[in-house]
């Protein structure tokens, strides 16, 4: 048997409820910037700081996606945290990022050959990311949400 | 297929006079698990169903059965 202690059980399920939130706020700080992205920019200091900044916050999100966000927390609330039903619901959000992600780059490349130079690279990339990572987090927080009660 | 498995552990943790936290301290999961195992949303692991079972003092198959 795998005794853990009610307090664990309750740590555990308060930093669920936690992390269920952020998993789907976060993504929309994602999201605000695709139209920063798709519209004109230059190479100026404000434009880097920005291109960085986002990709600091889709790597600390697909950080959080892959492992569960939980690193610095005790081995026993951790698993707690990423017991069966999590990994399951975290199966799933990955194959909805992964269809999403698919999509978003057929639809791209449909309207390229379509209408060539209507989406630069550095627009489909930050697409494709920004889409199926901000999806894979809604879906994760909002199925942990769900099974919470 | 989740549909296809009935399984009463509600009610043998009610008769034992257990939360669902207390459940699941008692055999290492969040109270998510023992929540969506109740509703039926999943269907745990042997290793779960195991560990469910012997902290209720039962049998698996008295705590899980295929929907006819």
């Amino acid at each position: 048997m795998n005794d853990s202690s009610e307090s664990d059980v309750a740590y555990a399920e308060k930093s669920s409820r936690r992390r269920a939130a952020l998993a789907i706020v976060l993504p929309v700080l994602l999201l605000q910037q695709v139209a920063f992205a798709t519209g004109e920019h230059g190479a100026r200091a404000v434009d880097m700081v920005r291109l960085g900044s986002w990709v600091v916050m889709a790597s600390a999100l697909l950080m959080l996606l892959l492992t569960g966000g939980s690193l610095f927390r005790r081995r026993a609330v951790r698993a707690l945290m990423n017991d069966e039903v999590t990994l399951q619901h975290r199966a799933s959000a990955i194959r909805f990022g992964f269809t999403l992600a698919m999509v978003t780059a057929i639809a791209s490349f449909a309207l390229e050959a379509l209408r060539p130079g209507t989406l630069p690279t550095l627009a489909v990339l930050h697409l494709i990311v920004s889409l199926s990572l901000a999806g894979a987090l809604i879906r994760f927080g909002v199925l942990e949400r769900r099974s919470l009660g | 297929m989740a549909e296809a498995l009935r399984n009463s552990l509600r009610e043998a943790r009610e008769a034992r006079g257990l939360t669902q936290a207390e459940l699941a301290a008692r055999i290492g999961v969040s109270r998510k698990t023992i929540n969506t195992v109740e509703n039926g949303v999943f269907v745990p692991s042997t290793v779960i169903a195991l560990k469910l079972a012997t902290a209720l003092e039962t049998r698996v198959e008295a705590l899980f059965s295929l929907a006819e």
